[in-house]
């Protein structure tokens, strides 16, 4: 009775309660271990081993989003290539807006795609995390500020 | 891992197409060298540092060393045929022993004459008569510094390598080294310290000019930027860590197909510690010779059949044609 069966190019898993089998197709190996070994050493495994909405290999369906609207589309790539592209501010910079504006929005694919552009253009951990406390600031700010509408309509409607 | 396997593991490509039924896509198949412009020779695999991105697998206990005659026969070649650019690399060259006399003998022939240091050995009273061999004979230096940050970069390279490099490239500074008008050049390499692609040279550029210049007070020529293969050392970090699959695909979603046109195999020709010729260092790590009748050792050079040889292609060559490409001179591409 398998707990989970996962397959990809490389690999063969059968993960059941408290281990997990895992095979190299073209060795032919077989090796059995605790699950938790397995999660110490071979986590990438488990990625794409189970259904998701959101799947990291998507992130590349990305410049397809055109289809069945091209014309939309095109455009609308035309205007994000401008407007993330070095101009006045720098290609840094805008990455790091176009990541805390991810993080904010909880967009796993942006996420995904800046992080790793941030990482390409140098910028540290540090910096990243600063920028992410921006947004972290700016949504706890709108927040209380949108307190305002609700202070007035409670001022207004108590006795 | 040994090379066999290396080889196995880059064959196993999943869903993504083979490079050469890739560039067979777009009409570059066979892929051809246009001639020989640079002669890179790898004095040996000996190295100070045991960096986890090298391709090489270098390290202190590595023993393969270039030997004089196949040097000699190096000079024999490049007096010979007019080939613009020398460029030594390993390994750290300082630590073969013919490294000066090979120096000295090269700069004669007035080419661009290029030596790939990591600096850190020019800081060891046995090694620093080097920073006036390469002042006397003018070498262009390249060297590696995968970040400016410190710490970033002693994960890479071991701990305390880039106090090391920035000592080393303070005096070279102050001997001429990266100062506008003196003539002597100096080019950083930088290289992702992880499992992902250089941004763009020019930005990174920019910023490491900009660091160096305002937290150390030094200066340089160029940077490059350099994309990690998957081979040697960076393949056993992509697989201990989980990320080869998601590299490979990231290359392969990065194919640029104007990197094709300038990858620098085409005009360069790789000699190994035992003469052995490939068409790049890469292939010569993975023991890809050269071939397709092409012969395959420096002592029987023979410049009509090289220069126009078929390239040996395999699926790491997608790291020289990702994004704005990459090559020991940085991207290829608008970069």
């Amino acid at each position: 009775m398998f707990y989970y069966y996962y397959e990809d190019a490389f690999h063969q898993v059968i993960f059941k309660s408290g281990i997990y089998c895992y095979k190299l197709k073209d060795k032919g190996e077989s090796h059995h271990y605790p699950l938790a070994t397995y999660y110490d050493k071979k986590n990438y495994i488990f990625r794409g081993a189970k259904m998701n909405y959101y799947e990291p290999k998507d992130l590349v369906d990305f410049p397809n989003i055109a289809e069945w609207a091209a014309d939309q589309g095109n455009k609308f790539f035309e205007y994000y290539g401008a407007a993330t592209g070095a101009g006045k501010l720098t290609e840094r910079e805008k990455s790091l807006i176009a990541l805390t504006v991810a993080v904010t929005q909880n967009c796993p694919y942006c996420i995904d795609a800046y992080t790793t552009k941030c990482m390409s253009l140098g910028i540290s951990s540090e910096e990243m995390m600063e920028a992410a406390h921006v947004g972290a600031a700016m949504m706890a700010g709108v927040t209380l500020a949108h307190t305002t509408q609700m202070r007035k309509i409670i001022k207004k409607k108590e006795m | 891992m040994d090379v066999r396997e290396q080889l196995n593991i880059l064959g196993r490509m999943g869903e993504n197409p083979s490079f050469a039924g890739k560039i067979r896509e777009i009409n570059r198949f066979p892929l051809m060298a246009r001639g020989i412009d640079i002669l890179q020779i790898n004095l040996g695999r000996r190295c100070n540092l045991s960096c986890r991105h090298c391709h090489v697998n270098a390290g202190p206990d590595r023993t393969e060393i270039m030997e004089r005659p196949i040097l000699e026969k190096c000079l024999q070649v490049l007096e010979t045929f007019p080939i613009a650019t020398i460029d030594i690399t390993g390994g750290s060259p300082e630590m073969n022993p013919h490294l000066e006399w090979f120096i000295t003998e090269a700069a004669r022939l007035n080419r661009r004459l290029i030596v790939r240091s990591n600096l850190t050995l020019l800081c060891e009273e046995s090694y620093r008569y080097f920073m006036n061999v390469f002042v006397q004979n003018k070498v262009e230096i390249v060297t590696s510094l995968p970040d400016y940050l410190a710490s970033k970069s002693d994960r890479q390279r071991g701990q305390g390598s880039f106090g090391k490099v920035i000592a080393a490239l303070r005096e070279l500074n102050t001997r001429g080294y990266g100062r506008k008008d003196s003539g002597l050049v100096i080019n950083i390499v930088h290289n992702p310290v992880g499992a992902y692609l250089p941004g763009s040279q020019a930005a990174l550029e920019h910023e490491y000019r900009e660091r160096l210049r305002t937290e150390h007070g030094l200066s340089f020529s160029h940077l490059f930027c350099i994309t990690n293969l998957p081979v040697g050392r960076y393949l056993d970090y992509l697989m201990e860590s989980g990320n080869y699959e998601d590299y490979l695909r990231t290359l392969w979603h990065s194919f640029n197909p104007d990197a094709v046109d300038h990858v620098m195999c085409r005009t360069t020709l790789s000699v190994g510690w035992d003469g052995s010729l490939y068409d790049c260092d890469f292939n010569q790590m993975l023991g890809l010779t050269v071939n397709h009748g092409a012969p395959d050792n420096i002592m029987n050079f023979d410049m009509n059949r090289l220069k126009h040889r078929e390239i040996v292609i395999n699926n790491h060559c997608y790291g020289c044609v990702a994004g704005s490409g990459s090559s020991c001179q940085g991207a290829t591409t608008g970069a």
